[in-house]
C-alpha cells in the first residue's frame, strides 16, 4: 500500500547497519593447502559455516583472489568482500564483483584507507547523477542485509543438524526423530516433524514454527521450549503453528 | 563395471550378515560373478554363515596390508562357482582398515566381478564408514521395531553425507530397504511396526521383506546362506529380493498374516 513514506519518493532507503562479519585470513599461498585447511576447520563444526558470509583478507599478489573465493564457495561459505586489499587484489575484487572494505582500525588514517575510498569517489565523479547505487556498490557494508532462506529438500535423518543462520529454514520433507533443525528466523516443515525444531535460535521472539505433521521430540522459540511429554495430545500428528505468546509456547491447529 | 553394494543397518543383530550372504548367494545363483566381503574386522561372522570358516587362510586385512594377494585370500564357495568370500580378520581391529587399502582392493576386485557386496559391521564408526564409503547402492536392513528403524535412519543420513558419492557430489548412493524378521501376525497385534510405519519414517523404496523364520537360524548354524534353502520361506523371500534388485517385478510375499482356518472358511 502506498503510505506516506513511499509517496514521498523514498521507496528505496539506504541504511547503515553495524554487523559482525567473519574475516577469513589467508596466510597460505597454495590453493590446495588452503582448501584442505579450510575443510579441516569446517569439519570441527559441521554446518556452522554453511552459507556464512565471510570477508577475505589475503596477501596482495598471491594467492589469486578468484581462486580463493572459489575455494570458499566450494566450502559452503559466501565470500562478500575483501579486507584492506593491495592494488592487485583490489582489481581482482572489482572484476569478481566483491566488495572492498577497510578495517576500522586503519580506516581513520593511512594511505590504505585513502585508497579504499578512491573508487567510490571516482565513480561518483564519473557519473554525477548516479545515484546511490554507484556509490554504494564498492562498499559491501552499505548493502541491505539479506540472508536467503535455506531450503532443504532431502529428508533430515536422525543425528543430522541443520542450522539456517540469520534467516528462515524451509524443510520440504520430514525431520526424523533424533534430528535437529534450527533457524534464527522461522521454520517451515512440509512433512512430519519428529525430531527437534528450534526457531529464533538467536533470540527472535517473533519467530514461528509451521509444520504439517507435528510429532516432535522438542520445539523451542527463542529459548523457550516444550518437550514431547509437555505437549497436549490434541495437536499430535496434526498440522500446527507454534508461536511465542508472553513467554509461553502456543501451539495452534492449522487445519 | 562392477557394482559395489553395502549391506548396512546401524544396529547390530538385525540380519546384516544373513542378508549379505543370501543376497550374494542369490546373485551368484542368477549367474553373476559375486564376491562378499566381511568388513566386521575383529568380529568376523560371514565365513561361518557361508560355511567356509575352516578354509580361511588369508583375510581382507592381510590383503590391505600387502601380506597376501587377492588370489590367495579369496575363498570360492563350494556350492556356486560364481560366489567368492573375502573373510575379515578375527585378530585385528577396525583401525587396521584404511581407505587407500580398501579402495585398492575394491578396484582390483572390480576388474573380475559383477557385484561386490560389503557386509558392514554394526555401529557408525570406522568399520561401518569404510564399508559404505565406495558403495554405489545400499541395502539398509531394518527390523520392525523402533530402535532399529531409528538407527537405520541415522545410517541413511550417513549414506547421503559420508560416502564418496556424497562427497564428490555425483549421483547419490541408491538406497533400498530390507525389512527382516517380519512377523505379520505380531504386526496385526500391534507388537511390531508395520511396513507402512517403517515407510513413513524412512521413506525409501522397499526391496524385500524377509519373514521371521526358524529356517534362518538353522541355515546359519549349518553354514548355508538361507537363500540356498529352496523350501524355506525366508530363502524364497531373499530370492524374490534378488530378482527385484535385478529389475524383475515380483509381488511382496509373507507380508500378510495367515488367516485362521475358520476365517478362511467364512470368507473373511
Amino acid at each position: 500500500m502506498a503510505d506516506t513514506t513511499t509517496a514521498a519518493g523514498t521507496g528505496v532507503v539506504f541504511k547503515g547497519r553495524m554487523m559482525t562479519l567473519t574475516v577469513l585470513e589467508v596466510r597460505e599461498t597454495d590453493g590446495s593447502r588452503i582448501a584442505s585447511q579450510i575443510e579441516a576447520q569446517l569439519a570441527r563444526a559441521p554446518g556452522f559455516f554453511e552459507q556464512m558470509p565471510v570477508l577475505l583478507s589475503i596477501p596482495d599478489a598471491v594467492p589469486d583472489l578468484a581462486e580463493v573465493s572459489e575455494i570458499v564457495r566450494q566450502a559452503g561459505m559466501v565470500p562478500v568482500g575483501i579486507l584492506d586489499p593491495g592494488p592487485q587484489a583490489r582489481t581482482a575484487a572489482e572484476a569478481a564483483g566483491l566488495g572492498v572494505m577497510a578495517s576500522p582500525a586503519r580506516g581513520g588514517s593511512g594511505a590504505d584507507a585513502a585508497k579504499t575510498r578512491e573508487p567510490e569517489a571516482a565513480s561518483a565523479d564519473a557519473d554525477k547523477k548516479a545515484s546511490a547505487e554507484a556509490q554504494a556498490a564498492p562498499v559491501a557494508r552499505e548493502e541491505p542485509p539479506r540472508t536467503p532462506t535455506r531450503l532443504v529438500t532431502k529428508p533430515v535423518r536422525s543425528g543430522q543438524q541443520i542450522y539456517a543462520r540469520g534467516g528462515d529454514l524451509v524443510i520440504a520433507t520430514s525431520v526424523s526423530e533424533g534430528a535437529e533443525v534450527l533457524a534464527d528466523g522461522h521454520i517451515h516443515i512440509y512433512g512430519a516433524l519428529r525430531g527437534r525444531a528450534l526457531a529464533g535460535a538467536t533470540g527472535d521472539t517473533e519467530a514461528r514454527i509451521y509444520c504439517r505433521r507435528f510429532e516432535p521430540d522438542l520445539v523451542a522459540i527463542a529459548g523457550c521450549y516444550k518437550v514431547a511429554d509437555a505437549i497436549e495430545e490434541g495437536v499430535r500428528s496434526r498440522a500446527v503453528a507454534v508461536r511465542l505468546d508472553n513467554d509461553n509456547l502456543s501451539i495452534e491447529l492449522q487445519e | 563395471m562392477a557394482k559395489i553394494i553395502v549391506v548396512t543397518s546401524g544396529k547390530g543383530g538385525v540380519g546384516k550378515t544373513t542378508t549379505a550372504a543370501s543376497f550374494a548367494a542369490g546373485l551368484a545363483m542368477r549367474g553373476h560373478k559375486t564376491v562378499v566381503i566381511d568388513f566386521d574386522v575383529g568380529l568376523r561372522n560371514l565365513d561361518l554363515i557361508m560355511g567356509c570358516e575352516r578354509r580361511v587362510v588369508f583375510d581382507f586385512i592381510n590383503v590391505i596390508s600387502g601380506e597376501a594377494n587377492l588370489k590367495q585370500a579369496l575363498i570360492r564357495d563350494k556350492r556356486h562357482e560364481n560366489l567368492y568370500i573375502l573373510a575379515a580378520s578375527q585378530t585385528r581391529d577396525k583401525d587396521a582398515l584404511n581407505q587407500e587399502g580398501v579402495e585398492r582392493t575394491l578396484n582390483k576386485l572390480a576388474e573380475d566381478f559383477d557385484y561386490i557386496i560389503c557386509d558392514s559391521p554394526a555401529g557408525i564408526e570406522t568399520g561401518a564408514i569404510m564399508a559404505m564409503y565406495y558403495a554405489d547402492e545400499a541395502l539398509v536392513v531394518t527390523n520392525p521395531e523402533v530402535s532399529s528403524v531409528r538407527d537405520s535412519d541415522r545410517v541413511l543420513g550417513m549414506l547421503s553425507s559420508k560416502t564418496k558419492r556424497a562427497k564428490e557430489g555425483g549421483e547419490p548412493v541408491k538406497e533400498h530397504l530390507v525389512v527382516t524378521r517380519y512377523a505379520p501376525n505380531r504386526v496385526g497385534k500391534g507388537e511390531m511396526l508395520s511396513l507402512d510405519d517403517i515407510n513413513d519414517i524412512l521413506g525409501i523404496p522397499l526391496l524385500g521383506v524377509i519373514p521371521e523364520s526358524e529356517k534362518v537360524l538353522n541355515a546359519s548354524n549349518s553354514g548355508m546362506p538361507v537363500a540356498m534353502e529352496e523350501n524355506a520361506d525366508a530363502g524364497q523371500a531373499y530370492l524374490d529380493l534378488v530378482a527385484r534388485f535385478l529389475g524383475e517385478n515380483r509381488p511382496m510375499r509373507f507380508t500378510e498374516a495367515k488367516k485362521k482356518f475358520l476365517d478362511r472358511l467364512m470368507g473373511r
